[in-house]
């Protein structure tokens, strides 16, 4: 029996879902601080790139349509994915992304063993800071839609809701897109691609495999998982092609460089701004 | 008996004759009655100004719970807010005594000047009956002038935003103030949980990869 190396994580359309929400994410936070900051030299620098306030505003909506159009046809196939007649496996199995009690007292296990107290959890396929980042778009991205359209339709709006109902819209699409910008740059890029372990990049997103003997390390009860029910031969995967990984890593840090110069101007021209 | 039928009917159709040009023209005979401006002012404004499906539409009173209280200060029924104000002149900046009110989209963004909403002098109070800034018609005849179709609840927007975090707010503005503060949790709890975890765990995996010489 010949050994598997590599087994497959993510699939095609997960990874152009991904590739999506990174396009769409960028574009809307980069011509939305280009308004925030229209003020500063920072602003006008970025609403210059897209012709002006005004245009800038009109790719802003469009990416969010484009945006909100992706998950809707995400949340289709995850629909298509779900098997109904084991559905509670499907939902609540070590597969499915849905939080379980295992994912709290894996976290309270973990947080232990930063401080030496115990052993490392035995993760399954998703770990629980995964499951928060996925979940985190499922509650940002409808927020984001329905205060985003009351406030490219004010008036429609206001036939159903009263008009201050606009300045909390505001506030919300605001708060809610600082803080998915923060946690991305922070958090997500800083943790998912600069330990010492996944650094220079990593990679399992844009490849969509990953290699069994680091999976072992990390998520050690999906590799035992799959070795016992035999699906590891199913999943096996080739390594990624050399220009196709070439491709990733020019656009991997093209994303990391900028994403760290974006917060670190936002913080920066944030003291000239007033937030109306 | 048949010329007093003959002259019943025509007295009649004279009258409907005479109707024609007072229903068309808006009752113009009797308009000339108006003698006061004052008068004339208020047949004009006692309109709310805007009409769906030919009906009225009057500013609902109903407000829902977390509603904006009246943010500014009570500027009364005066139909010159600023009749008391020494030195008055057109050339005193609006901004020099009400300070930061420009600080709000309208004036920032949309590049508008106080007037263009507030007109010229007098400035009314917004109680003032008249006042195009009364609740009654400020929708038609303040937001409508940019936002066609604004209608009363539009109008209910608060331009001069107050800052959200302030303490002032919560009594003029609860649902701001809240929202201000549940999004500004959601952050640092996000952040607290996140940050020293990250941190935490990139050490860990520092000093695991160290040990095990990779």
């Amino acid at each position: 029996m010949n050994t598997v190396t590599r087994i497959t994580r993510f699939t095609v359309i997960d990874r152009i879902t991904h590739l999506g929400l990174i396009l769409t994410f960028s574009l809307l936070s980069i011509t939305g601080a280009g308004r925030l900051y229209f003020n500063t030299d920072w602003g006008t620098a970025i609403l210059s790139w897209f012709g002006g306030y005004t245009s800038a505003t009109i790719i802003h909506i469009w990416a969010g349509w484009l945006m909100t159009l992706g998950f809707i046809v995400h949340i289709l196939l995850v629909l298509t994915r779900l098997d109904w007649r084991s559905w509670k496996l499907s939902l609540f199995g070590p597969d499915s992304l849905i939080p379980t009690a295992r994912d709290f007292r894996e976290f309270g296990q973990r947080v232990l063993w930063f401080f030496g107290i115990g052993n490392a959890p035995k993760f399954e396929r998703w770990t629980y800071w995964e499951k928060f980042d996925y979940w985190a778009v499922f509650w940002g991205i409808p927020l984001l839609f329905i205060t985003g359209l009351m406030l490219i339709y004010p008036i429609e709006t206001s036939r159903f809701l009263p008009g201050w109902t606009l300045n909390i819209a505001l506030l919300l699409h605001r708060a809610e897109a600082i803080l998915a910008i923060s946690y991305i740059i922070v958090i997500h890029l800083l943790v998912g691609h600069f330990r010492r372990s996944t650094f220079p990049l990593n990679e399992t997103m844009f490849s969509g495999s990953v290699s069994v003997e680091e999976e072992a390390k990390e998520k050690a009860d999906w590799i035992e998982r799959l070795s016992k029910t035999g699906q590891m031969q199913q999943l096996k995967a080739e390594p990624p092609v050399t220009w196709y990984r070439r491709l990733y890593f020019v656009f991997g840090y093209a994303v990391i460089a900028s994403g760290f110069y974006f917060i670190g101007a936002a913080i920066y021209y944030s003291q000239f701004i007033v937030l109306h | 008996m048949n010329g007093s039928h003959l002259m019943h009917n025509v007295s009649r159709l004279l009258l409907v004759l005479a109707m024609i040009p007072a229903c068309t023209s808006g009752w113009v005979f009797a308009s000339t009655d108006v003698t006061t401006d004052a008068r004339r002012y208020s047949l004009q404004e006692s309109s709310s100004g805007y009409y769906e499906d030919d009906i009225e539409v009057m500013p609902h009173k109903r407000t829902l719970p977390g509603s904006p209280a009246n943010t500014t200060k009570r500027t009364g029924r005066y139909a010159d807010v600023h009749r008391l104000v020494k030195d008055y002149s057109g050339k005193i900046r609006c901004t020099s005594c009400h300070v930061n009110k420009a600080d709000n989209l309208h004036t920032v963004r949309g590049n508008i000047t106080c007037r263009q909403c507030h007109g010229l002098d007098p400035i009314a109070g917004a109680d003032f009956y008249y006042a195009p800034m009364n609740s009654i018609r400020k929708h038609a005849y303040v937001c409508a002038k940019c936002h066609q179709g604004a209608t009363p609840s539009f109008a209910t927007f608060v331009v001069h935003t107050p800052a959200a975090g302030d303490a002032k707010t919560r009594s003029s503005f609860p649902t701001l103030y809240y929202s201000h503060y549940l999004m500004l949790f959601l952050i640092i709890g996000v952040f607290v949980v996140f940050l020293p975890h990250s941190i935490l765990w990139w050490i860990r995996d520092w000093l695991m990869n160290k040990r095990r010489g990779k």
